[in-house]
């Protein structure tokens, strides 16, 4: 009885821990494709404020992007609007950002 | 007489403190008393979510992210200079400060972070201690940035003319990294193929490259080395100037592959030999002369910051840390994982690639059987040092399973430099590109002064010349000492390494200051913080102090000019820092 018992609990953790492993082997695997990435989506970022600059510069002094564009674009930047927002407060604060994705390996 | 130490002794020892580390002084202490993680405490993944910039990860991806980010060749290189004390000295550095210092900073900045609502250590560093200290931050990034370069550049160079095999595959494996951003991003293969592909001609490169040497001209009077230094140099302005699809992306995607191969490799062949005695001393001398510092009696107390960074701790890491790792946690108990855990497994890097191969392949007779023939290991220059002691290390493991011995010694041999290269070429592009943001960050003020000047330094051509000019300048020039000639970067290392671990007391301090001022933690938690973060402050001072003064004057003018200057600055700076930490502490107790 107490051998089964015993025995039941090493073949739990031993489960326990190969879970762990597979999900950690998975997770890496999945981390190398979407570090891969990450360096493009970086520079995708920007393309995406240099657009946000286009449409909404007008804002912050810069000649207006022509009316009708402006207007039949407005409605869908209500995300973007406010993720601008918040990159505006993070604006002097990308360095960290930079070593992050594109690694330092050092 | 000293009893022999087996390898799988060492591996033992460095699993237990690890674990033990993990456990109780990171889990019990860091994480419960002293930051005190809470499961339902949002982080700004959660908090701010936006599909964007903050998003939950997995903790394992996370983890994947954060030590991609963080390992490459610095582990490597410090440990390899660092085994002219023996094994046991650099052991225990990488173990104590990895321990008590590496991984404290690497978690702290992280949580801080985090708690900050995802902002970075530079500006926690703002917040607790003033603008003048983000502004410090910023020199420290952009003089280690500048000494990276110098030091890599040099590297790479030395390698590339050494081991003309992997300089042909290094040429190789450029141009298919373009192929393979193009077919992902102009033709559209799916990335699957797109990999298999990549790896089938990275593959059959490897072998060419094995039958193929590639010389660019006479290596006499270091001819080659001062081509492959210009060559860099035209390398890095365009990797860092060019979209980050066309090279960056797809070569850091391979690269992956390559580092991931590296670690395993490391693991199944410290596995492989476990039952092997080390060969090379466990101690030689508290101060041996080191060709790096001018062959100068160099004291393992306070150089050993100057040698060892990465495997030990590293102050790039509290940027990574404060970066995207901060913005994508999910949970506060799982920072421990990513930010602990991934710094103690570069530390067992560094045990396993270096130290331990480099103890296996110390003696004349295995430098023999490759074809070397120095009395030991510790002749070589320190980046042969690790290829040898990795190439033997596999060499011996695989012998026990069937394989060839002297193949795969040479197989071996040559994926380690390769790896090498890899990650230094990584490098030194990712190098100037950060150097080249820091720079027209800290130049902002300009704009208002005279705009012509700013839109001309600003330009990303003119900002990354700048900075390949200055690092080119350091690495190109041979360094006499004592009528040896040696490659530049084991005297620009030292003052890299120095500055790094400055950013590293710097982001220390401000963990100090954050867990003191903000999370109000007194008492005998406090000064498990402080004191390795003034432990660190003192060594690394007192350590750049007595090169600047024993060694640097020793250096060629160039050298002088170049890596002393900054490191002086470095010194200036850190000093005013102090001022600031002591300001900041004082308006913590009196707001109390």
């Amino acid at each position: 009885m107490i051998v089964g018992k015993i025995l039941r609990e090493i073949a739990g953790s031993l489960k326990g821990m190969a879970r762990e492993l597979s999900l950690f082997i998975f997770g890496m695997g999945q981390a190398m494709r979407e570090h891969s990435v990450e360096a493009l989506q970086l520079q995708y970022l920007e393309m995406e404020n240099t657009f946000l600059t286009i449409v909404m510069g007008g804002l912050v002094g810069m000649p207006f992007a022509p009316l009708a564009l402006s207007m039949e674009l407005a409605p869908l930047l209500k995300e973007e609007i406010a993720i601008m927002e918040r990159r505006h407060a993070l604006g002097g604060d990308l360095i960290s950002d930079y070593f992050s994705s594109m690694g330092g390996d050092w | 007489m000293v009893p022999s130490t087996y390898v799988i002794e060492l591996i033992v020892i460095v699993l237990v403190i690890y674990t033990v580390a993990y456990m109780f002084y990171g889990r019990k202490v860091l994480q419960e008393k002293i930051v005190r993680a809470r499961t339902n405490s949002p982080t700004p993944a959660i908090e701010k979510f936006d599909g964007v910039d903050y998003v939950p990860a997995n903790k394992y991806v996370l983890f994947g992210h954060h030590f991609a980010s963080i390992a490459g060749a610095g582990p490597i290189v410090g440990p390899a200079i660092a085994m002219a004390y023996g094994w046991a000295l650099p052991l225990l550095w990488v173990l104590f400060g990895n321990v008590f210092i590496g991984t404290v900073h690497d978690y702290l900045a992280l949580m801080a972070s985090v708690r900050h609502g995802g902002i970075s250590i530079m500006s926690v560093s703002e917040s607790v201690m003033g603008r003048r200290a983000r502004y410090i931050f910023l020199a420290y990034t952009f003089m280690a940035l500048l000494l990276v370069y110098a030091a890599f550049a040099s590297i790479a160079a030395l390698l590339l003319v050494s081991s003309p095999s992997a300089a042909t595959l290094s040429i190789l494996y450029m141009p298919i990294a373009l192929f393979m951003g193009i077919m992902m991003y102009r033709i559209g293969i799916d990335t699957r193929i797109a990999t298999i592909i990549t790896l089938a001609l990275v593959a059959g490169a490897f072998y060419y490259s094995y039958y193929t040497p590639f010389h660019i001209g006479p290596a006499e009077n270091w001819n080659a080395y001062h081509k492959w230094v210009i060559v860099l140099g035209i390398y890095s302005i365009l990797a860092a100037s060019l979209p980050v699809w066309y090279l960056l992306q797809p070569r850091d995607y391979t690269n992956s592959y390559i580092l991931f191969a590296f670690v395993g490799l490391s693991v199944i062949g410290g596995l492989l030999v476990a039952d092997k005695i080390l060969v090379g001393p466990a101690y030689t001398s508290f101060a041996p002369k080191i060709a790096g510092f001018a062959n100068q009696p160099t004291p393992f107390w306070p150089a050993i910051p100057l040698i060892i960074a990465c495997g030990s701790l590293s102050g790039f890491h509290s940027l990574v840390s404060s970066g995207t790792t901060s913005k994508q946690l999910a949970n506060e108990l799982e920072g421990l994982f990513v930010g602990y855990g991934a710094m103690l497994t570069e530390g067992a890097l560094s045990t396993l690639a270096v130290i331990i191969p480099i103890s296996l392949a110390w003696d004349a007779s295995v430098l023999k059987e490759a074809n070397i023939f120095e009395e030991n290991i510790l002749e070589l220059s320190p980046v042969k040092r690790f290829a040898v002691g990795y190439g033997y290390m596999l060499g011996v493991g695989l012998s026990r399973i069937g394989i060839d011995y002297a193949a795969a010694f040479k197989v071996f041999n040559l994926f380690a430099v390769i790896s090498l290269i890899l990650f230094v070429m990584t490098t030194l592009d990712t190098a100037t590109r950060l150097a080249r943001f820091a720079f027209q960050e800290m130049i902002d003020w300009m704009e208002r002064v005279s705009r012509p000047l700013y839109t001309v330094l600003a330009n990303k051509w003119v900002a990354s010349l700048i900075v390949v000019l200055i690092g080119s300048a350091m690495a190109y020039p041979i360094v006499d000492i004592e009528g040896q000639q040696v490659a530049a970067f084991r005297v620009v290392w030292p003052a890299f390494a120095g500055v790094n671990q400055m950013l590293a007391a710097l982001a220390l301090l401000t963990s100090a200051l954050w867990v003191y001022a903000v999370l109000r933690i007194r008492g005998t938690y406090s000064w498990l913080i402080l004191i390795p973060a003034m432990f660190l402050w003192v060594t690394v001072t007192v350590g750049l102090a007595w090169w600047l003064v024993v060694v640097a004057t020793k250096l060629p003018l160039v050298q002088q000019v170049g890596a002393g200057s900054i490191a002086l600055i470095s010194l200036i700076l850190n000093l005013i820092l102090i001022v600031l930490f002591s300001k900041g502490l004082s308006r913590a107790r009196a707001s109390l």
